[in-house]
């Protein structure tokens, strides 16, 4: 893999900054948090871009949309855009309707974009199932976790029809790659947030930023990011083998409950307040976390993944 | 042909600046006194990458000089120092009144830090730590299977985080090979690498003991020796703790006092 994005990414990363910068944003995701509501608008307009489902026509390759993925967490977009970009195109021979849910069986609880969501996707064993929902069918739970939850019955993940022989493997791993770049891009604005405010804040007659306590953390919290951003993207460019995925989620989401709680340590009380960005992303950042068995769930996949004949 | 970095000194450590030992020039050649410490393999080196002062009025960084110094010079004497690391691992080395040529000289006179902080950049992430402790942890996996210990879940939990660990030293490592052969400058990725390869190494050498149990404790064992080699990385080439200081300044842009 090359290490530098080429002029390509480049453009459209650029591409796709300008109309983040338009459609996405911390001011923009605390007024949807407050609806529950799902960023329509930003769909489109990636989408219109030729952001939304470009892997699936050749368009973009795989570490293209990885790119993509990261940039929107960034933002705080909210749109299912790690469902559409990647696990969507993995799983599915034809395009699918957005908004894209996906569950797991064995993790029962709300799911992300759910009560938007025109398609599901379900993890069930080996096996993936697409479900065709009608946006709403699915009952809006009220979360503190920054994304727009429904809560999904047996019933409704047992709907639909299999996507055949291996499609369960295949929606694992590229749900394990969209997770851990959503990480990546929001643990990015989560420190980002947080090294600003640290630069400026003064106590004790100088910057909080200036005390190697708590320089220390903020580095060891920057390792995590960078680690966690080149083992995703590596994955990505390899079209999300099994052991690569299951390495960069277990270590972005692991990375996300370290970065969770040292930037609003860092922050002070301020950090918790909504007046302040920081919750924006640190929120969200939990909520990954608890997406799909967790960072648990990952090592697990990836010591089977890697020795093999380890129990599920 | 082997050599040896003659850098840290008793009163120079993670503060390498500090460094004391001394070349003045006398005619052709550079007289040498002074003594350097932790020497790794300095009892088969062949050369010594040398650090030493040779303006004796400069102070930190300035007036420092690199010395390619032959070992069999004569004054040069090694002394081991014992260590729970193992047999003749750590070592100091004594320079009383060495004359080297004044061909010895890497670079210019007096600007020595240079030189020395180009090729500490390097050094940072050229012993690929996390690469034999991927390997060793690889080992473990393999014992632990024979050993029926593979359905315990916290040791699954401790394998799968060492190997994520593992992975993560190794493309930070890529990337800044990558860097560097792009002929980019020196960054802070070097430290970013250099704390995740012995946090690996870290991490698989204390997790050998765990799997071996009480075989660990005999001396040369497999698990015993992974754990004594792992022991020193936070340490070697710059504690973390000054990696984590460049992380600070130059990857985060936070200020000073």
């Amino acid at each position: 893999m090359d290490f530098e994005p080429d002029d390509d990414q480049r453009e459209i990363l650029a591409a796709v900054e300008a109309l983040l910068a338009r459609h996405a944003g911390a001011t923009r995701a605390i007024a949807l948090a407050e609806q529950g509501g799902y960023d329509e608008a930003l769909d489109r307009a990636l989408a219109d871009a030729g952001f939304a489902d470009g892997a699936q026509s050749g368009d973009l390759s795989t570490l293209d949309s990885a790119l993509i993925v990261e940039a929107v967490a960034r933002a705080a977009g909210t749109c299912a855009i790690g469902a559409g970009l990647l696990v969507a195109p993995a799983v599915c021979a034809e395009p699918i309707a957005g908004p894209i849910a996906i569950a797991t069986t064995t993790a029962p609880g709300p799911v992300r974009y759910a009560h938007h969501a025109r398609s599901l996707l379900v993890l069930d064993g080996p096996d993936a199932r697409l479900v065709a929902l009608e946006p709403g069918a699915c009952p809006r739970v009220v979360s503190n976790f920054g994304y727009p939850m429904g809560a999904v019955t047996r019933a409704q993940m047992q709907g639909g029809r299999s996507l055949g022989p291996g499609s369960g493997e295949r929606l694992a791993r590229w749900w394990r790659l969209a997770l851990a770049l959503e990480c990546v891009g929001t643990m990015e604005a989560a420190l980002g947030q947080t090294v600003g405010y640290l630069k400026t804040r003064r106590q004790f007659d100088r910057a909080i930023g200036s005390f190697q306590a708590v320089q220390h953390r903020l580095a060891e919290c920057a390792i995590q990011l960078e680690a966690s951003r080149w083992l995703a993207r590596e994955a990505a460019h390899h079209a999300a083998p099994a052991e690569a995925v299951a390495s960069a989620a277990a270590y972005a989401l692991a990375a996300a409950g370290q970065v969770f709680a040292e930037t609003h340590q860092l922050s002070g009380a301020i950090g918790f307040t909504r007046e302040h960005d920081l919750h924006v992303w640190t929120m969200r950042l939990q909520a990954l976390r608890l997406e799909f068995g967790g960072d648990v769930a990952h090592r697990r996949a990836l010591v089977s993944a890697r020795w093999g004949g380890a129990p599920r | 042909m082997l050599w040896c970095q003659g850098f840290s000194e008793p009163e120079a450590g993670s503060d390498l600046v500090a460094l004391r030992t001394k070349a003045l020039r006398v005619g052709d050649e550079y007289v040498i006194e002074g003594s350097k410490i932790w020497t790794s393999y300095c009892n088969h080196a062949d050369f010594c990458f040398l650090l030493v002062r040779t303006d004796p009025a400069s102070t930190r960084h300035r007036g420092i000089s690199v010395l390619l110094v032959p070992m069999e010079t004569p004054g040069i004497e090694v002394r081991e120092i014992p260590s729970v690391v193992g047999k003749r691992y750590f070592h100091e080395v004594f320079f009383t009144d060495v004359h080297v040529d004044v061909g010895t000289l890497l670079g210019p006179e007096n600007e020595g830090w240079e030189v020395v902080n180009y090729a500490l950049q390097h050094e940072r992430v050229g012993a690929a730590r996390y690469a034999r402790a991927a390997v060793t942890l690889d080992r473990l996996a393999e014992i632990a299977r024979e050993r029926g210990r593979l359905d315990d879940p916290i040791l699954l939990d401790r394998l799968g985080a060492a190997r994520a660990l593992c992975e993560a030293a190794r493309v930070l490592t890529y990337r800044v090979i990558d860097l560097r052969a792009k002929g980019s400058p020196p960054t802070a990725d070097t430290q970013l690498a250099r704390v995740l390869g012995t946090r690996a190494d870290t991490a698989v050498g204390s997790l050998a003991l765990e799997v071996l149990g009480p075989e660990a404790l005999e001396y040369g064992s497999f698990a015993d020796a992974n754990f004594r080699l792992a022991m020193t990385a936070g340490v070697a080439v710059g504690a973390t703790e000054v990696q984590l200081n460049l992380i600070a300044s130059r990857h985060l842009g936070l200020p000073k006092e």
